[in-house]
């Protein structure tokens, strides 16, 4: 997301389009815990992004905060190069089975769930956004 | 794009792992009542065992530290003692009349047979839906 593309995209669709990535990372950390739900010892991933997009997000300027000099600080949310810090943890388990796994079949398939529909919702909102950029182009024809 | 098949490729382990443990169950139920076998005495009952395995440096970022794909490391033979059915007139029996008879309970062997076809249907569905994202991200801009 450059600055080439500040005057036709919005802040908040360069939000929709950094929330693409994060929601593949999501999906492919559930991936791997479905993958192992029968891998003694195997600890289930967590994965957050969203207070993070938020409180970057929530943010007046339009433009993510850099460090491009050792003298700058980096703040908890904000990489380097401008992206969003994810979240990755291990999460907390009440129960385990006897073999230490603590992949919850059902909480996975309902996270999924969830994520898939998000997803899917904000490729909807980007298309629909560039629907109506080409209506403008084609001078409303 | 690669990430989504990155993506697969993680269900895809898991797909392979279950079909592994499925072969596994269904050597174990065929050869329940197989008392002879080309090491010699009854056959032993099988089992896999899993494990986490990282994905390593193809992905740059810090999440690719913490995924792991599950491969089948090993398939070890149940060493318990063989199960003695009295059959003196089976052809295998000893000198008291007891045949050695494989150590596969029908029962434990249909409870993992049910456990990795659940455990496939997952993967398979979580890797369905994966497909899906990635035909819906080529939507953007139609």
């Amino acid at each position: 997301m450059t600055s080439l593309f500040s005057g036709i995209f919005a802040h908040n669709d360069r939000v929709q389009m950094a929330s693409l990535g994060e929601r593949l990372k999501r999906s492919q950390l559930i991936n791997a815990n479905v993958a192992n739900s029968e891998t003694p010892g195997y600890r289930a991933l967590g994965y957050k992004f969203e207070a993070q997009l938020q409180s970057v997000t929530s943010k007046d300027s339009t433009d993510r905060m850099r460090t491009t000099d050792p003298m700058h600080y980096e703040t908890k949310d904000v990489q380097s190069n401008g992206r969003i810090q994810s979240d990755v943890y291990i999460r907390p388990s009440e129960s385990f089975g006897s073999d230490g796994n603590t992949v919850d079949m059902d909480h996975e398939m309902a996270k999924f769930a969830e994520n898939q529909i998000l997803y899917r919702s904000a490729v909807e909102t980007i298309k629909r956004k560039i629907g109506m950029l080409r209506y403008a182009i084609n001078g409303g024809r | 794009m690669s990430s989504f098949f990155k993506s697969m490729d993680i269900s895809a382990s898991g797909l392979s792992a279950q079909r592994i443990r499925m072969n596994i169950v269904s050597a174990n139920l065929a050869n329940a009542e197989t008392t002879r076998t080309p090491n010699g005495g009854p056959y032993k009952r099988q089992d896999v065992i899993f494990s986490a395995k990282p994905i390593g440096p193809t992905f740059a970022d810090e999440l690719g530290r913490h995924l792991s794909k599950v491969e089948v490391t090993d398939i070890h033979q149940d060493l318990r003692e063989a199960r003695k059915v009295y059959n003196p007139s089976h052809a295998d029996a000893d000198a008291s009349g007891y045949v050695s008879m494989p150590n596969i309970q029908v029962m434990t062997e249909m409870v993992n047979m049910i456990t990795a076809t659940r455990a496939y249907e997952a993967n398979a569905t979580v890797f369905n839906e994966t497909k899906n994202m990635a035909k819906k991200s080529l939507e953007i801009g139609n």
